[in-house]
């Protein structure tokens, strides 16, 4: 029999033979798996998810929201004569189309690249900036659509089935009805997106309940620059566009020129929405190391009171081995592999737990969250998770090892 | 020094010197006031079989404890195979202990929770340079021969004091040291084990090993060639 086998048989024996030290301490780690791995995850879904909401903000495009009035629009324009510009009033600029009392839905049109929101106005800190489910058919609003203002759409997979059943809506047209005027509009549908699966399960259950009554929010998406108000004034809101590949340099200019509002003009683009993903994972970060430390240093030293306790009732075997020619290295290595040996099997269950934990709050994201979130458990967690667990295994068991190497022979033999 | 370096050393010594203990002029107290020991003079041979003889606390087991390395004396010398093990670290007396002395222990001292198996092996946890194959095949020869080879996989817990203390030599015989040390090994036995017990060590003498036999049993010692016995904290001949 290999000598290693043989060592590491002779670990797992002592380690199972104290059963009270083995399950105090594996209640230990697994608490800290738990809470470590839970964090990692739990801040993974999140920061993906904004991630993923912020992916469709246009990289180009600069919302400007707050009190702005026509000195300030006049300096973006003399500053940026290049941009392409479109402002919004307070009393918004699009409206629903509503095919009558009888209708069971309303159309709500939004402003592609900065929001879905079902009011008016461009609103880019809204749950979504735009649809964030990938084109299924068709194609996807250009820069040139936007620039030209193109009478263009994409609508989700329930609007087509509303307005065009089983057909392919693409280069078909829906009617939109414009606040402004009177007179309806035709808008030539270029693309289709995916629904989420919530929005997939409300549409079966609208077709199959076929509820008259049942009204739904359709999603209709059009070009920021086609509903820009007529006059400078009560402007809310300017969508700003930079074609030239410069943007950087923009959004450093607009923010020096918002400086002297005090606040009241707040800028909105996809780095600085990037940014504050970013900064809110690293305050997550930081927040999570802190109670990592602090659980860690709790399940340690759970372990090393486990471990002192296991020695005490143990002294007549290290008096043995020692006897039979065990060295004091060999004393401490013993101890701290048998700590280690716990710590494993206390990550595996641990881990175990946070994956069955994390595939039930997957499949019922929509139902607990209201939203699709995906909590993924990535192999560098798991390799994190087990490092700095070992690593706490080995750390707080080096004490008690250490007393257990210095016991004498004597001493140890006569306890026995 | 490099534990290794001394262990080597020791190898080569032994091999080469017929004498392998010689303690000389020991003194030892727990107290600081009254001599356990004092001033004891001791010498073992290759093939020596060397009974002590005493009553309880005279002495006997500090010997044991000093002659296997596990204790400390306040002064003398103590050459082992010509070697001063006097001022060795605790890694080169374990290795030490781990090659050239087998215990043996009146209580037996046996790691409970673990199989017979794992027991009789576990020197060879801690030894170097010595072949798996080679242990094998000496726990399986030692096994038979102190008929427990059916008990391998038994827990020590389960087994009777004779069975317990045939283990505790197999374990003791594992990587054939130079010499035996046995601290009463028949005290908890019986006479028909106890009988088995130093057959087995009269066997292992003739094989050209060394034991030292602590005990207070007169006929147990008259199977040695020497019995001495301690009186005032020296070693004098039992028979004068």
């Amino acid at each position: 029999m290999n000598k290693f086998i043989l060592y590491i048989n002779n670990c797992l024996m002592m380690v199972l033979s104290n059963r009270l030290r083995l399950k105090l301490s594996i209640m230990g780690v697994i608490v800290a798996t738990v809470i470590l791995l839970a964090g990692m995850v739990s801040i993974n879904a999140f920061v993906s998810k904004q991630y993923e909401k912020y992916q469709r903000f246009d990289k180009d495009v600069a919302v400007l929201t707050g009190s702005i009035n026509g000195n300030f629009i006049d300096s973006l324009k003399s500053t940026f004569p290049e941009a392409v510009m479109a402002l919004y009033s307070d009393q918004g600029s699009l409206e629903p189309y509503s095919g009558g009392d009888s209708s069971p839905y309303s159309i709500l049109p939004m402003v592609h690249g900065v929001s879905s929101s079902f009011l008016s106005l461009p609103l880019p800190f809204d749950t979504d900036c735009a649809y964030t489910a990938t084109i299924v058919s068709g194609r996807d609003i250009s820069q040139s659509d936007i620039v030209n203002k193109r009478k263009v759409v994409v609508i989700s997979e329930f609007t087509s089935r509303i307005f065009f059943g089983e057909d392919n809506p693409v280069g078909k047209t829906i009617p939109v009805k414009l606040l402004s005027s009177d007179s309806v509009e035709e808008y030539k549908v270029i693309g289709v997106y995916g629904n989420t699966p919530a929005e997939r399960e409300a549409i079966i259950n609208m077709m199959t309940n076929n509820d008259p009554g049942f009204n739904v929010k359709v999603d209709f998406y059009v070009p920021y620059t086609l509903f820009s108000s007529s006059q400078e004034k009560n402007i809310s809101t300017v969508v700003f566009y930079s074609p030239q590949n410069r943007f950087s340099v923009v959004e450093k200019a607009i923010d020096i020129l918002i400086k002297p509002y005090n606040g009241n003009i707040v800028l909105y683009t996809y780095n600085n929405r990037i940014q504050l993903v970013e900064n809110a994972q690293q305050s997550m970060n930081i927040a999570l190391a802190f109670i990592a430390i602090f659980i860690i240093v709790v399940s340690g030293l759970n372990m090393l009171n486990c471990l002192f306790f296991s020695i005490k009732e143990r002294i007549g075997e290290i008096g043995i081995r020692k006897a039979i020619g065990a060295t004091k290295i060999s004393i401490m290595v013993q101890f701290i592999f048998e700590s280690m040996l716990i710590t494993m099997v206390g990550v595996i269950i641990g881990i175990g737990i946070v994956t069955f934990l994390f595939i039930v709050l997957s499949a019922f994201s929509i139902e607990i969250f209201r939203a699709q979130i995906v909590f993924a458990i990535s192999k560098e967690m798991i390799l994190s998770t087990i490092i700095v667990l070992l690593l706490q295994g080995v750390l707080f068991s080096i004490i008690p090892a250490r007393y257990a190497a210095n016991i004498k022979i004597v001493n140890a033999l006569r306890f026995d | 020094m490099n534990p290794r370096a001394g262990v080597d050393a020791y190898t080569y010594l032994i091999m080469q010197n017929e004498l392998l203990i010689e303690l000389i002029n020991i003194v030892k107290s727990y107290d600081g006031k009254r001599n356990i020991l004092n001033g004891l003079n001791f010498s073992l041979q290759r093939g020596d079989f060397v009974a002590i003889l005493g009553e309880s606390g005279v002495g006997k087991s500090t010997l044991l404890n000093i002659v296997g390395l596990f204790d400390g004396f306040d002064s003398g010398k103590y050459y082992l195979g010509g070697f001063d093990v006097t001022k060795n670290h605790d890694e080169e007396n374990a290795l030490v202990r781990n090659r050239y002395f087998g215990f043996v222990f009146q209580l037996y001292h046996l790691i409970p929770n673990i199989t017979v198996e794992q027991n009789i092996t576990m020197p060879f946890l801690y030894a170097s340079a010595v072949s798996s194959y080679e242990v094998m095949r000496w726990k399986m020869g030692i096994s038979k021969k102190l008929r427990i080879d059916n008990l391998l996989g038994s827990k020590v817990d389960m087994l009777s004091g004779g069975e317990k203390q045939r283990v505790a030599i197999a374990r003791s015989l594992l990587l054939s040291p130079q010499i035996l040390i046995a601290d009463e090994p028949t005290g908890s036995l019986d006479d028909n084990n106890a009988e088995i017990v130093i057959d087995i060590f009269g066997e292992y003498k003739n094989q050209g090993h060394s034991i030292i036999l602590v005990t207070h049993n007169k006929q147990i010692a008259e199977c040695a060639d020497k019995v001495y016995s301690i009186k005032d904290g020296v070693l004098v001949n039992a028979n004068e």
